[in-house]
């Protein structure tokens, strides 16, 4: 093996209280220069620990690591010395400027004085923040903060860039920058990027591939390794298809509505002339909706494009400056509570008490919508059922797998038989296997009546939604079936593009209108 | 009703489970109590006395053997001369001196005044003027012993209500327990708050039907349980232990004790639903919870601060819960005597909860 | 060691530092507060003692001695006629103390041969002790009127106290304040500074650049560094003229004294978050292991002497007493080298045993953090 990363048997265990978790069990992996090397897996499976062990920050139990040619256990700080790291959490500093957080890392790789201006100026320009070098990075939206945060890391042009999940949370379009800007450094640079993703289809834009499931690895070389077994049943795989595949060994049937939605179903949201100001900056600028009984209504948007907040405000997070929201009839402002009861809400982080196990996160949610003794007994008997949850019932929830945590957070939104359901990036760094199951269930609610409304940054989901909205600083500015959407983000005289494409189409007319 | 005892056995099981938290809530207090129980003592002992006698007589000895049967002085007799005597002061190696002038037997033969110099070191003026007042005590004794016939008959005894010993231990401790219990109760529940906001289980809270109010009282409530359970704690320690007389009706106490939470309770509230980042909270708690304790009337009389300040305090619930408690454990007080602690600790505990109230509605409705 | 990180380093901290107002209310509004709170509002001068006089009769002695101490600025009288009375009053808080002057004092003042009692409410021992202390002074030179002492047999004590002559409580708060202001700059604000970088994930990315752990170390203590020693001369010069005390040892020997125990207590608060990485953990064990102890176990407060053998073995592990020694010393006696080399001389050899230890808990690596894939 002559890889400039080279991996060997790399074992790691980490003790969760009494339980003992294979991080990492067995990786051997050697990447070779100038290539762009992605590290696919959903979260959990082990992505964070290999970068780590790579950057020189964790000692591996066993096996062994070098990264060009240094041992990562003992030659670390070498290491350290030329590569570029972005961890998940980004290490910028909140209340420093852009220039001010480049500044320090520039010093600390110590680069010559003389060259930094110009270094800074053609970062900037390739991250496309020239406007404000001087804004605090706290104020910048998600995109810009990884955008700088990359830049901080390229500051000393190293050999080689481990980047830790660099797209989470960011849009479609963000996402796309941010690998063309990979991509015009490796080809100008020959230099090695190894970035981890829980997205697949971000596969596409990499050189090579490593599937990480459960501290394994599935599939490692090109791009197509991954959909290769998935080639035998079907032509023409996706990759989140490929990875069903290795996994269950089989492709699971597309999901369809049963229960197709009937177009006068009563109106259960609506929102009128929704208005947020912060300060003097208008987040959403009148923005009307109305959800039906039975819809899955897809919220869609570039991030800052207002879809968070009118999100926060459709829920009652939020309060808004002017417009109002109806949840069935019930203004959510002066008969909140009322209102409140009718929802259910699963936030894209896991957000349920972490300290108490499955049951009693499921008494507690049950006995807060004031389910009767006998209701309560009867629905999270239901719920544990449904979501087979029935070897975790004792667990305290913050040490269950994401998988876990996120039926459990459904779970918890269902109990009181909401007749709406708020999903705020709900499948967010799940596996293609979690995510199908996700959607049968949300599918199965929308048949017996519920109304959905989603956001997501998966652009496949937004096929499971009637209809979709897309907003763009404050405003909608495309709206209806997938269909139309689609229509709507294809120039005049092309082929149809698919759901994706057409959001890229519609974001990117209105900019360069704007 | 079920719901809301639903949120409070969520919120008790929140701070319970996590062992951080029990940790902090049960065993700072009890560690510190118990260390603070032997330190904070102004009794004085084995104080280093130095003996510069210039008479070397019958008589000198006989004044330093008064000395040297006192408990509280460890006498040097190695002092040479005033000059060694001021560097043994200045390098601490003794407290306190006695200088008995080389005239001494005479005088007292000739039946003549004579003065001895006693130089205590100013540098803690506390423990200094203990010194002073115990060796005029002993200089007196021997007076009279000498001149049985001569002396004045006119004296003056003393006693100490309450606390016949004047142990100091009685009095700090249940005052060290008020101010234990009001920053750790405080520091928790401005945690819980703080905890809810990183953790995304705020967002998830707010969205059910519980009501503002609701989300307060429970949070407010399990704060007084826990301060309850910790105050139980010191309290068995307390009386126990260190063996603290209590002279009146436990029914007051437990009211004392649960309107001195409800205030340290609020005061905690307020400061959460301000903050919006642990370290926030985290340093106005600590901020005023010391100047709460330095102005609490444990370490000097709250009627000795400035009129203004005294006025200020007011709204400090650690002065009242030292004051009253002290007056519940030591001077069996009656329900009327604490009526007026009950009142105004209850007005600070209302006072800060409807305001903590009203701004997270403002900010949920803003 | 490369002086060109450093400085980087210590510019971003510099500015953080700068932006955020939780600093600044540990560096610049506690010692200032603490000083006033100090400075005015802790002292136990006596004013306005409640004092209750029981006399079953009248006779001119007594209204003499009654009259002695309304006059006194410090008394506030009540009369009364019976025992009862005066129990009731000093439960109720009426009276802080009671006087109770003998049957017959006109004919036991004549012969000389009286014994009158002082009752004061004890349970605040200390206050108890002193209200004590005023009413027998006055009684005593009420009821010895004008009979000349001096030429009376018997030893008479003048007493004199060193280095404070003035009796001024303020000369040993405010070295006292100095201390606990330096001990939460150091020790606290360095630990949640340092244990925010861990939760943010700061440590991460910095770990993963050529700097070393000694030149992080550096940087994060050069700040704090000039933040403490802007306390401690906001402290220096609050005392020296606003609360008239004298500086009687060298300005350089206090501000070498300040560095040596700012650096102890700024390696212990590394160490600290180095171990925790948590800023809740990181404050409640500073304010346990060096808020507290410089309070209470340092001789400020309360005699060192005085607490029991195991107390004060425990005394030795804090450094608290050390400086408290230093300064009081420096301050009000001057310098003494005895004193300044022992003193100085333990504190650096525990910042050198911190430091190290700081080191080697904090190499570049993670594992502590346990899992979070």
């Amino acid at each position: 093996m002559d890889g400039i990363i080279l991996c060997k048997d790399i074992k790691k265990d980490f003790n969760l209280g009494k339980e003992t978790v294979h991080a990492l069990n067995g990786i051997s992996l050697s990447i070779n220069k100038g290539r762009i090397v992605g590290l696919l897996g959903p979260d959990g499976a082990g992505k964070t620990t290999l970068l780590r062990i790579l950057a020189g920050l964790l000692i591996p139990d066993e096996g062994s690591a070098s990264v060009l040619g240094y041992d990562c256990v003992r030659n670390a700080e070498s290491i350290q010395s030329v590569i570029g790291y972005m961890p998940q959490k980004f290490g910028l500093y909140e209340n420093l400027t852009l220039h001010e957080n480049m500044k320090l890392y520039a010093e600390l790789h110590q680069i010559p004085l003389q060259n930094q201006k110009s270094r800074f100026d053609e970062l900037l320009e390739m991250m496309n923040l020239s406007r404000f070098p001087n804004r605090r990075a706290g104020k910048l939206s998600g995109g810009m903060k990884q955008k700088l945060a990359l830049a901080c890391a390229l500051i000393s042009d190293p050999d080689i860039l481990l980047l830790d999940e660099p797209t989470v949370g960011v849009d479609i379009i963000s996402r796309r920058e941010l690998f063309g800007i990979l991509r015009k450094i490796v080809d100008k640079r020959k230099s090695t990027v190894f970035v981890s993703t829980s997205y697949m289809d971000e596969a596409d834009y990499c050189d090579e591939i490593v599937v990480l499931y459960q501290g394994q690895i599935i599939a490692n070389g090109a791009k197509d390794s991954l959909i290769e077994k998935a080639k035998t049943v079907k032509s023409n795989p996706t990759l989140d298809e490929g990875f069903q595949m290795l996994i269950a060994g089989a492709i699971p049937l597309p999901l369809k509505r049963k229960v197709p939605l009937s177009p006068e179903a009563e109106v259960v949201v609506k929102a009128t002339n929704l208005v947020k100001r912060f300060g003097t900056f208008t987040a959403v600028d009148h923005t009307n909706f109305e959800v039906r009984r039975g819809e899955v209504f897809g919220l869609l948007g570039a991030n800052g494009a207002g879809k968070t907040t009118t999100f926060r405000m459709m829920c009652g997070l939020d309060a808004v400056t002017s417009g109002s929201v109806e949840i069935c009839g019930l203004n959510l402002h002066t008969a909140s509570g009322k209102a409140r009861q009718k929802i259910g809400f699963v936030a894209q982080k896991f957000s349920l008490y972490a300290d108490m196990t499955v049951k009693e996160n499921l008494e507690f949610f049950g006995a807060a919508y004031g389910l009767s003794r006998a209701k309560r007994k009867e629905r999270i008997h239901w719920a544990i059922h449904e979501f087979a949850l029935e070897n975790y019932q004792n667990a305290p929830t913050g040490d269950l797998p994401l998988g876990i945590k996120q039926r459990l957070s459904m779970a918890c939104a269902l109990l009181h038989e909401p007749e709406i359901l708020f999903l705020d990036e709900a499948t967010s760094g799940a596996d293609p296997l979690t995510r199908y199951d996700f959607w049968r269930r949300i599918l199965d609610l929308a048949d017996k009546g519920v109304a959905v409304i989603i956001t997501t940054h998966f652009m496949d989901e937004a096929d499971y939604c009637d209809h979709m909205v897309i907003m763009q600083d404050g405003k909608t500015v495309a709206s209806g079936s997938v269909t139309e959407i689609r229509r709507q983000g294809t120039p005049k005289g092309a082929p149809l593009n698919d759901i994706t494409e057409a959001f890229v189409h519609i974001i990117q007319k209105k900019e360069t209108a704007s | 009703m079920f719901r809301f005892l639903a949120l409070l056995k969520k919120e008790l099981l929140q701070i319970f489970k996590n062992p951080k938290t029990r940790f902090i809530a049960l065993a700072p207090p009890v560690v510190a109590l118990f260390l603070l129980g032997y330190a904070a003592t102004t009794d004085l002992k084995d104080v280093p006395f130095g003996i510069l006698d210039q008479s070397h007589s019958q008589e000198s000895r006989s004044l330093i053997d008064k000395f040297n049967a006192s408990p509280i002085f460890i006498l040097h007799h190695d002092i040479q001369n005033e000059t060694d005597m001021g560097n043994k002061l200045a390098r601490r190696e003794i407290k306190a001196a006695l200088v008995i002038p080389e005239s001494f037997s005479r005088d007292i033969a000739l039946s003549q005044p004579v003065n001895v110099q006693i130089i205590v070191d100013g540098r803690n003026t506390t423990s200094a003027g203990a010194i002073l007042n115990d060796s005029n005590a002993i200089i007196q004794s021997y007076n009279t012993q000498i001149y049985p016939q001569t002396g004045s008959k006119i004296q003056i005894s003393s006693r100490g209500w309450f606390n016949p010993a004047y142990n100091v231990k009685w009095f700090m401790l249940p005052a060290l327990l008020a101010m234990l219990s009001l920053m750790i109760v405080t520091l928790l529940v401005s945690l819980t708050f703080a905890k809810e906001r990183e953790g995304g289980t705020f967002d998830q809270l707010l969205l059910t039907p519980y009501s503002t109010g609701e989300l307060l009282a429970a949070k407010a409530l399990s704060g007084i349980i826990v301060g309850i359970i910790q105050v139980s704690l010191s309290l068995c320690f307390i009386l126990f232990w260190f063996q603290v007389p209590y002279q009146s009706n436990y029914a007051l106490l437990i009211l004392l004790i649960f309107f001195f939470l409800f205030a340290a309770v609020g005061i905690g509230l307020l400061i959460s639903v301000h903050c919006s980042t642990l370290q926030q909270a985290m340093i106005w708690v600590f901020l005023f919870a010391v100047i709460f304790a330095l102005l609490s009337g444990l370490a000097t009389p709250v009627e000795s601060m400035p009129d203004i300040m005294q006025k200020i305090m007011v709204i400090n619930p650690v002065r009242w819960g030292v004051a009253s408690l002290r007056r519940l454990f030591l001077e069996g007080a009656t329900f009327i005597d604490i009526l007026p602690t009950y009142l105004i600790l209850a007005g600070i505990g209302a006072g800060t909860f409807s305001i903590g109230c009203y701004s997270l509605v403002y900010q949920r409705t803003h | 060691m490369n002086f060109r990180r450093i400085r980087a380093l210590a510019v971003k901290e510099r500015k953080q530092l700068l932006r955020e107002p939780a600093s600044f209310v540990i560096g610049i509004v506690l010692p200032i507060v603490m000083l006033l709170i100090f400075g005015y509002g802790m002292n136990t001068d006596v004013r306005g003692i409640k004092l209750a006089i029981v006399s079953h009769e009248s006779s001119s002695i007594g209204d003499q001695v009654i009259s002695r101490f309304q006059d006194s600025e410090f008394f506030d009288v009540t009369l009364m006629r019976n025992t009862h009375d005066a129990e009731i009053a000093v439960q109720k808080h009426n009276a802080d103390a009671v006087l109770f002057l003998p049957d017959n004092l006109q004919k036991h003042f004549a012969d000389r041969d009286l014994n009158a009692l002082v009752a004061v409410n004890a349970s605040n021992p200390s206050v108890g002790q002193m209200h004590e202390a005023y009413i027998k002074g006055v009684l005593m030179s009420a009821l010895q009127g004008n009979v000349d002492t001096s030429s009376l047999p018997g030893v008479r004590v003048q007493s004199r106290m060193w280095f404070n002559d003035k009796n001024d409580s303020a000369y040993y708060m405010i070295p006292g304040v100095i201390v606990i202001v330096m001990a939460m700059i150091g020790c606290m604000l360095t630990a949640l500074q340092m244990a925010k970088e861990y939760e943010h994930g700061n440590m991460e990315q910095m770990f993963v650049t050529p700097m070393t752990s000694a030149e992080l170390l550096i940087a994060k203590m050069i700040n704090n560094y000039i933040l403490g020693m802007i306390g401690m001369v906001i402290a220096l010069l609050m005392a020296r003229f606003l609360f008239g005390v004298p500086i009687r040892g060298s300005i350089l020997i206090l501000l070498l004294g300040g560095t040596i125990f700012l650096l102890l207590q700024m390696s212990f608060g590394l160490l600290i978050s180095s171990v925790t990485k948590s800023q809740f953990l990181s404050c409640i064990i500073s304010m346990l292991t060096s808020f507290m102890p410089s309070f209470l176990l340092s001789g400020f407060l309360y005699e060192i002497s005085s607490m029991p053998v195991p107390i004060q073995i425990i005394t030795y592990i804090f450094p608290g007493r050390y400086f408290v020694d230093f300064l009081q010393t420096t301050f009000l006696v001057g310098n003494v080298p005895e004193i300044i080399i022992k003193n100085l001389g333990i504190m650096s050899f525990m910042t050198l045993f911190f430091l190290n230890i700081a080191r080697i808990k904090n190499p570049k690596k993670l594992e502590s953090q346990g899992i979070s894939v």
